[in-house]
């Protein structure tokens, strides 16, 4: 009877033994395996790489280049310490060491370790071998005071560098220190591109030695990287030559871009003084210095000057094709001696006195009325809204261009009919007069540079662009083939003596340039000493391959003998416009055009062959006839 | 004493298996222990790497480069006009002797004429 008993009584308690069993392995098996796993096991962040900007490398034919990354991310290392586990007695030691070895503040340092935190931020960025140097030095501390180990230790980053320095500063940009925030620029524009999304890796928790690296469970999207259409050897050319034109000058400062005709690739954007995105917080922190964070060419606008004469004798060919009898013809002897126009107090002026021009002349020679008297014409057949709709909707005046940087102007077109905030008129009677010279109207570097590429691309559209896939050819006619024709053949003489741009000629090749010099307007009034210089052209002057604009800010109101005043565009802009497209030609192994074009006493001159010298001498003589 | 002599074959035979597995799994382990180290290794290798190419394009700034190339030791190179530029596709460089050679070259050397 006892052994039934003690015999049920044990099958009994195994029983509930195996009932218990039931329930926490099959009933409760969820809940349980749940609690198990957030012990054992955590999910961390896979970080995701940031996309990089690489050079336009594909631009130099026959020579195949390794992709060239504008920006790398080194990876570097934070130092932290947990204040509460160090005690005091051995904090002197670490701050001891650490200001030596980091050359950091021992106030600072001390501020840190004694604050009652758990995690202290001691130093950013630091190399491989500060952190070897740190680590064996505390390993060997902390063993022999007992402490623990990682009350001082490091995280890895990702450092965005460049190696190129300030090259294409204000263009890329960088992201902040702490919290990658972009602080302008590409940066700014692709900054969803370039983020990516970080995955997820799931980590056994292990002390010392975790016997997996962990499952992936979500792979990280890393960020796109973006290949621009920038080269950086062109880019290098450009900032070298911008920098030496503006101490030349004794400017404050300069842009040049050049960009292909065809396809609207840009491929080199300088400005100086230059902005190293390195030091970005030097720039931020400085009143002085903010400004060169800004893309000038993109966001400052300025009244374009003679560089706008061109482009009025363009629309005026246009006119001729709605008129009937035409407005002019290019061999049309037009009056340059008066230069009064209807609403105007004082009379247009030309640089230099002349009393008959043609076309080609009036080119050649900048005049202010010839051009004038064009569009007093227009206007008087066509309308004020004809003219405007022309250098709006052709040459894109007003309109931003679409370029892939943020904070791009629109300029300014005064508009007919409507009023300033001062309660004037926008378009007044004299108005259609200023426009045809450059004033009244206000563009960027790149808005004139894109005007001009129409010039060189035979009339077609031309979408300036920063990114390799964007750049191709727009197939939209905006002027006839025609018409950028003999602009073009006039525009050559500019270049050749007798014209405004001599120092703009470019041995071996044929080209095309126009300068402009506009007075800055300094408290509400034009200044005499102050101006905008520039000059925009391209070459070869037929199927052109550069387009470039080089624009100084404020040359020094000073006279060279033997060059003239240095404040004019063809003095002070012109030489680093000619330096920039010599030296890219011959980087690209472009063949020169024009081989017997060099100065006299080059070996290689050849006043029968060389270009355009025969036509120059008919314009003087032509030139000569009319004028006296 | 037979069936004693095939229990015990068996015991050993089973307990050889068991011995086996386990020294397979063991091996199979002490990979895996290995497994983070080399990882770590590997992650150090790769930002090694990127640290490495860092410099180099440091030392390659164009702006380097082009105050390189106007010392006197390096006057001499030039950048070749494109037209001067001869591409060989691989296929010509590794043809092995053949009749048909010649007509690969005749190809490139037309090409390189002007």
């Amino acid at each position: 009877m006892r052994v039934t008993t003690v015999a049920i009584g044990l099958f009994a308690l195994f029983s509930l033994l195996i009932l218990q069993f039931y329930q926490v392995q099959i009933v409760q098996n969820g809940k349980w395996l749940k609690i198990a796993r957030s012990q054992h096991e955590l999910v961390v962040k896979e970080p995701a790489n940031r996309g990089r900007f690489f050079s336009n490398v594909s631009i130099k034919g026959g020579h195949p280049e390794s992709p060239q990354p504008f920006v790398i991310d080194v990876p570097k290392f934070h130092l932290f310490a947990d204040p509460l586990m160090i005690p005091k007695e051995n904090k002197s030691d670490v701050i001891q060491f650490l200001q030596k070895h980091l050359d950091r503040n021992s106030a600072t340092l001390r501020n840190h370790l004694e604050k009652k935190s758990r995690s202290r931020k001691l130093a950013t960025w630091l190399l491989q071998k500060n952190k070897i140097e740190i680590e064996t030095w505390w390993k060997g501390y902390a063993r022999k005071n007992k402490l623990p180990s990682n009350a001082l230790f490091f995280v890895q980053d990702h450092h965005r560098s460049y190696p190129f320095g300030s090259l294409l500063g204000p263009i890329l940009h960088t992201i902040r220190d702490d919290g990658a925030v972009p602080t302008g620029g590409l940066e700014l524009y692709f900054n969803k591109e370039l983020v990516g999304t970080p995955g997820k890796r799931l980590l056994l928790r292990s002390p010392s030695r975790p016997f997996e690296t962990g499952k992936v469970l979500e792979t990280p999207k890393h960020g796109r990287d973006i290949t621009l259409t920038i080269n950086h050897t062109l880019q290098a050319i450009a900032e070298e030559e911008i920098e030496k034109g503006v101490h030349q000058a004794k400017a404050k400062g300069g842009t040049a871009i050049v960009m292909d005709p065809v396809t609207g690739a840009i491929l080199a954007f300088a400005q100086y003084p230059f902005f190293d995105p390195s030091n970005y917080r030097d720039y931020f922190n400085d009143l002085k210095l903010i400004d060169r964070t800004k893309v000038k060419g993109i966001t400052d606008c300025f009244e374009i000057g003679s560089t706008m004469k061109p482009i009025t004798v363009a629309i005026a060919m246009l006119a001729n094709e709605e008129l009937d009898p035409p407005l002019f013809t290019t061999d049309e002897v037009i009056d340059c001696s008066r230069g009064e126009f209807p609403g105007r107090r004082r009379p247009i002026r030309d640089v230099g006195f002349h009393k008959k021009l043609t076309m080609p002349l009036a080119i050649q020679k900048s005049s202010n009325i010839y051009v004038a008297r064009l569009v007093d014409r227009i206007v008087n057949r066509l309308g004020d809204n004809w003219y405007r709709d022309k250098l709006e909707n052709v040459f894109g005046f007003s309109k931003p261009t679409g370029i892939e940087l943020p904070s791009e102007a629109r300029g300014m077109l005064p508009t007919p009919g409507k009023m300033y905030k001062s309660g004037h008129l926008e378009w007044s009677k004299p108005t259609p007069c200023s426009l045809a010279i450059g004033y009244n109207l206000l563009a960027t570097p790149l808005q004139v540079l894109r005007a001009f590429s129409i010039l060189a691309n035979d009339g077609l559209d031309v979408q300036p662009t920063l990114i390799l896939d964007k750049a191709k050819p727009q197939t939209k006619r905006l002027l006839p083939s025609y018409i950028t024709t003999e602009v073009i053949d006039a525009l050559k003489a500019v270049t050749k003596l007798g014209g405004t741009c001599s120092l703009a000629d470019i041995h071996g090749f044929t080209e095309v340039a126009k300068s402009g010099t506009s007075e800055k307007l300094i408290k509400g009034r034009y200044s005499k000493t102050n101006h905008f210089s520039s000059i925009v052209g391209f070459t070869p002057a037929h199927g052109a391959r550069l387009a470039c604009i080089v624009v100084i800010d404020d040359p020094e109101y000073r006279y060279l003998p033997g060059i003239g005043k240095m404040i004019f565009g063809g003095k002070c802009a012109a030489p680093p416009f000619r330096a920039i497209m010599q030296r890219s030609l011959k980087y690209l192994g472009i063949t020169p055009d024009d081989p017997y074009g060099y100065p006299k006493g080059d070996p290689r001159f050849d006043p029968e062959k060389a270009d355009w010298l025969k036509e120059v001498k008919d314009l003087k003589a032509l030139y000569n006839k009319l004028n006296g | 004493m037979d069936k004693l002599l095939k229990i015990l074959s068996c015991i050993l035979f089973s307990g050889l298996l068991a011995y086996l597995y386990v020294d397979r799994q063991n091996d199979l382990r002490t990979l895996q222990m290995q497994l983070p180290e080399l990882a770590k290794e590997l992650h150090s290798l790769r930002e090694e790497n990127v640290k490495i190419h860092y410099e180099i394009e440091r030392f390659e700034n164009p702006k380097h480069l082009m105050e390189l190339a106007r010392s006197s030791n390096y006057s001499h190179l030039k950048d070749p006009f494109v037209s001067d530029v001869l591409a060989f596709c691989e296929g010509v460089i590794l043809t092995p002797k053949s009749k048909d050679r010649t007509k690969d070259l005749t190809h490139v050397t037309l090409g390189a004429s002007k």
